[in-house]
């Protein structure tokens, strides 16, 4: 679907948040954010409910005053810039379609606004709903459509006056699993193919893995950690961020040393952990280490000694849940969780109250610090 | 929605549904009756009641006056009743509760106290103008179903539509004509619509503050049944019925709305 109108638009805008703050009477809602979507990047902002991420959202888009900080998009200042006059694109949580209005009138909202003539307004309308595949579906009105079809007219009606942001704000979280996959790498798609600089809020981890180039994560107003979804999976820089995305062990230690690239950490219970991660952590400060359960190979019986990254105990129980086998072993302290792929189950699966030795490399030993 | 409604709640509904409607049938019937005087069941058929009654240039004139005084109070209390029911509905205002209790406390007092309050009022001010008078007297009394219908509506409207039409691109006369309206339109219609009935059936409030050059409908009527006991009178109820009905319908029809709903 070639059409040069909508894709001479390439190149988003840039959009950077300095020092935003937003305070509601007493409560803090926002606390110094500092963000930067580049150009025709897609952002998520990631975490739990009330961690501030779509009043944050709803700043750029100039639904809420900053009580302190500076927004710029494509480096021009906005912030004091009403509402209409900022040329975004938005997708709200419900759709907020305009139920009064057909498909149609909806799409063509932003271009009536914008004073476009009539001719180019109908052509323009015209590509956005065949780009979302609403072709046909011009004299709908919004309640006649199903959530999946809502969802595309709202994206229509986002797009089709070429912003140069898109905004989403938890866009898929009325859709079913199936319905809601397909609309992410279709958006993800066509977000690309429009060149659009994106700023998605979502509690989703997943919807932010799969969607995002870089994942900002939120916590209690603040930004925990900005970086690209595979660094925010692999090397979180918070307990919060390793806790909030993906499943960890957490194993409660201290560092021994740290050097070489390498180090060198002790648990509570006398197991000795190396890991490639580097820290600013000294000698005998406490340190979280984190496994991922899909990290994990697991051995029956004993360890054999001398060797790092192992823990062993009892099998507690295991759950299938189709790709992997989750299996939790009674280790002091905790619950061991260990996901362990279906090719890798052996001739004996661990069974209940049986004794396992999990073990990992140093690569995926992650040290977290405390809260 | 086809829910299937048990038999018990059917009967529930029929009952209540004839103790509201067969009062009205009544003076309907008794205004066909060829007799000089009401009698019920009616006895005989005739229209002369009905021309009598439209022929009569007290009548004509009484209705006619009503009509005018209802129209002036639905448009003053729509003016005042949207702004306050969009402030009260969309601002935190101190005292809010307060303001909105003073405002549909003629709901509460009966009537009559509240004319003859205004009647107290207006002779201490030692101010004559009746048809004033009568407009104040009515929107206060009529402003609550504004206020109320008004209100109902705002609360339902869906601010984030408001929110996409501004990131849209709109401006906010834009917003208020293209989103906000739409939404609201059939509740100030059902307001402005009770509120004209209201009026135009007053009877306590204008009982106080009438004078022979503006004389209402129901008061003439009123002052008819004590002269005479003559059919005309249930042609003159069944008249206003019959309008009231005819303005419900016309609403329905020309703004396609379902008053009955937004009564609820």
């Amino acid at each position: 679907m070639g059409n040069p109108a909508v894709t001479t638009n390439r190149g988003g805008g840039s959009v950077s948040l300095s020092g935003i703050s937003r305070r509601y009477g007493a409560s803090q809602v926002v606390s110094d954010v500092n963000l930067e979507a580049r150009s025709g990047e897609i952002l998520a902002l990631l975490g739990p409910s009330g961690c501030g991420k779509t009043t944050t959202l709803r700043m750029i888009a100039g639904l809420v005053q900053p009580t302190s900080g500076e927004i710029s998009i494509d480096g021009k200042p906005v912030t004091t810039l009403p509402v209409h006059r900022r040329n975004l694109g938005m997708l709200f949580q419900n759709y907020a379609l305009f139920p009064h209005m057909t498909v149609l009138e909806n799409v063509a909202f932003g271009l009536s606004m914008r004073g476009t003539p009539k001719a180019e307004m109908a052509h323009r309308v015209k590509q956005a709903l065949a780009l979302t595949h609403l072709t046909g579906f011009e004299d709908r009105m919004p309640a006649a459509l199903s959530g999946g079809q809502q969802q595309r007219v709202a994206l229509a009606r986002a797009i089709v006056y070429q912003p140069k942001v898109l905004l989403l704000d938890e866009p898929f979280g009325a859709l079913d699993k199936k319905l809601r996959e397909a609309m992410q790498i279709e958006l993800r798609q066509l977000c690309n193919k429009l060149g659009l600089t994106t700023i998605l809020v979502t509690h989703d981890q997943e919807e932010a893995l799969v969607l995002a180039d870089q994942i900002a994560v939120m916590r209690g107003g603040r930004i925990e950690q900005v970086a690209s979804a595979r660094e925010v999976y692999e090397r979180p820089a918070s307990h919060f961020v390793a806790d909030f995305i993906g499943t960890s062990n957490f194993i409660p230690s201290a560092v021994l040393e740290s050097r070489n690239g390498m180090t060198t950490l002790a648990g509570l219970s006398g197991n000795v952990f190396t890991s490639s991660m580097t820290t600013n952590l000294g000698a005998g400060e406490k340190a979280i280490v984190a496994v991922r359960p899909e990290s994990i190979r697991l051995t029956p019986g004993e360890p054999s000694g001398g060797e790092t990254n192992t823990i062993s105990g009892n099998v507690l129980r295991t759950v299938f849940k189709g790709q992997s086998l989750s299996v939790w072993l009674d280790v002091p302290g905790l619950e061991f969780v260990c996901a362990l792929p279906i090719e890798a189950i052996g001739a004996t699966p661990p069974e209940p109250g049986t004794r396992w030795t999990a073990n990992w490399s140093a690569e995926r030993t992650l040290i977290v610090r405390e809260q | 929605m086809t829910e299937t409604v048990s038999p018990a709640i059917r009967i529930v509904v029929a009952i209540i549904l004839l103790m509201v409607v067969a009062p009205l049938v009544v003076p309907l019937l008794m205004s066909i009756s060829d007799t000089a005087f009401i009698v019920f069941p009616p006895q005989g058929f005739t229209l002369k009641w009905y021309a009598a009654v439209l022929a009569n240039p007290e009548a004509r004139g009484s209705f006619l006056f009503s009509l005018e005084l209802a129209a002036i109070v639905t448009t003053v209390s729509l003016v005042l009743g949207i702004p306050c029911a969009a402030g009260l509905t969309r601002f935190k205002v101190p005292g809010q509760d307060i303001m909105l209790g003073i405002i549909l406390s003629p709901l509460i007092v009966p009537l009559i106290v509240t004319g003859i309050a205004l009647l107290q009022f207006f002779s201490m001010m030692n101010f004559r103008a009746t048809l004033l008078q009568l407009v104040i007297g009515h929107t206060v009394v009529c402003l609550p179903y504004v206020i109320r219908s008004v209100s109902a509506s705002f609360v339902l409207a869906n601010r984030n539509l408001e929110d996409a039409a501004a990131v849209l691109g709109a401006p906010p006369h834009v917003v208020a004509t293209r989103i906000v309206w739409p939404q609201v339109r059939p509740g100030i219609l059902a307001g402005g619509v009770f509120c004209f009935i209201v009026s135009f059936d007053d009877y306590p409030i204008s009982m106080w503050l009438a004078d022979g050059n503006h004389f209402p409908i129901p008061l003439y009527l009123y002052t008819v049944i004590e002269r005479s006991f003559d059919p005309s009178i249930a042609a003159i109820a069944s008249l206003m019925i019959f309008f009231a009905l005819l303005l419900v319908l016309v609403i329905e029809r020309v703004f396609g709305i379902n008053l009955a709903r937004l009564a609820s």
